[in-house]
């Protein structure tokens, strides 16, 4: 049986809340997005339908009631000691931005007391995001394109990165591609590689201006990917990357179609005429993406 | 008969003097796997510092006399080591991963600290006793000679 992508972050949540989850149903552990753990509260899982609460027999509620898996301080401090492989020194720049990557592409936010030194501590919740590669999902968003640049754009968990990763592999069947990855998202790390096509190099590197410009000049790419353009330094490289004549593969945080123009990261990204495909997540399951030219808003 | 009896003596004098001899070595012995782990734990400090590699490849790559990583779990080879220094090398790796860097780096020196102390006691021990027990075998043994004499 294939390992499903919450079997590969189930090894680093404490055991006694692991083991709840080999009673879960298979139908239900395929659709997990989230499990969030907090500090002496019910854990829960967020699924398409909503957060669904978990209990000790490995059933789940839309409420908390009797019965319902509690994770206490010590598991949650045990399983924050797990996500950091024990070694939360080589983790304190991801913890300084508040996550710890996963394999698989998966995420662990955290939450607690910020210290002065920028490190999360004394640890109050984790978020445990499961990443899936979903191929075909991005079939619109790929027989739309044009050759010019491609903008994903949709409110937080609506699958924007899902949708970047299946674009990448299907452009890589023709083209040179080049992913820029801050936080082993799109390519699942190194340690356990998502599909990404045959013809794609993976630069992981947490400052995203600096990977595009890296990309640029080493690997000669004809498309470069990388999620979530939100500085001003980011858009810089992605402008120069579109005047050196490469395909840009992005994405961005959009409640609304509207907020395409309202904010100013993305305002520009479309003025640049770096895109001319974008394609609007809804956020709702099975709903394909919304295609249009930037020139139609 | 008298050969029989001057082997014999002879004998149990050198068991005597073996048994305080091997005494004497287990603390020469300890003194040995001391600065073993005062040089390891160095080395430790430094691929910490360097190059910032996870607990288990670390403990891997430059402590592999005192520990072994099995998943998941630590297993202490506390050989030649006596319960007070087992207790500083269990101490460092229960703890080590558990801070940041600065906090790390500050607990191995301070751990470093601990085992220049141990390791200086046990040599002082090791030169004093050692002679000790040397003699004190090779003198039982001759006390039991004449005690069967």
């Amino acid at each position: 049986m294939k390992e499903d992508a919450l079997d590969a972050v189930l090894p680093f949540v404490h055991q006694s809340i692991g083991r709840v989850f080999l009673f879960l149903p298979e139908e239900t552990k395929r659709e997990v997005c989230e499990l969030r753990l907090r500090r002496n509260l019910p854990v829960c899982l967020t699924l398409p339908q909503g957060i669904r609460y978990l209990f000790k027999d490995g059933t789940i509620d839309d409420r908390p009631r009797e019965g319902v898996l509690i994770c206490t301080a010590e598991q949650l401090e045990e399983t924050f000691f797990l996500l950091c492989k024990r070694s939360v020194y080589a983790h304190a720049e991801e913890l300084r931005e508040g996550y710890l990557s996963l394999p698989n592409g998966c995420r662990a936010g955290v939450c607690g007391r910020v210290a002065p030194d920028g490190m999360v501590r004394d640890i109050t919740s984790l978020n445990l995001r499961i990443a899936r590669a979903v191929e075909g999902c991005a079939d619109s968003v790929v027989s739309a394109e044009d050759g010019g640049g491609i903008l994903i754009a949709g409110p937080p968990s609506s699958g924007k990165t899902t949708v970047l990763r299946d674009t990448v592999r299907q452009l890589s069947k023709n083209k040179r591609v080049v992913v820029i990855d801050s936080r082993g998202e799109i390519s699942g790390g190194t340690e356990r590689p998502l599909s990404l096509g045959v013809n794609t190099d993976v630069l992981l590197i947490r400052n995203k201006a600096k990977g595009t410009e890296m990309a640029l000049r080493t690997m000669f790419p004809q498309t470069i990917a990388l999620d979530e353009t939100g500085t001003a330094e980011e858009l810089k490289g992605v402008e120069e990357s579109f005047h050196a004549g490469v395909q840009i593969v992005t994405t961005a945080h959009i409640g609304e179609k509207r907020e395409l123009l309202e904010r100013k990261i993305t305002r520009h990204l479309l003025a640049s005429g770096a895109i001319s495909t974008v394609a609007l997540l809804s956020g709702k399951i099975g709903e394909p993406p919304e295609i249009f030219s930037p020139e139609e808003l | 008969m008298g050969i029989i009896k001057l082997c014999g003596m002879a004998g149990l004098i050198i068991t005597g003097w073996l048994v305080g001899f091997k005494k004497s070595a287990d603390l020469r012995f300890r003194v040995q796997r001391l600065k073993k782990l005062y040089e390891e734990t160095e080395e430790l400090l430094h691929r910490l510092q360097y190059e910032g590699l996870e607990r288990d490849r670390l403990l891997l790559s430059s402590f592999s006399d005192f520990c072994l990583v099995w998943n998941g779990k630590i297993l202490f080879n506390e050989s030649g080591l006596t319960a007070e220094d087992a207790v500083i090398l269990k101490e460092m790796i229960q703890k080590l991963g558990t801070g940041n860097l600065e906090t790390e780096e500050k607990r191995l020196l301070y751990v470093l600290e601990r085992l220049r102390q141990q390791e200086s006691a046990a040599q002082k021990i090791a030169v004093t006793n050692g002679k000790i027990y040397q003699t004190l075998g090779t003198c039982a043994g001759i006390m039991i000679c004449i005690f069967l004499l």
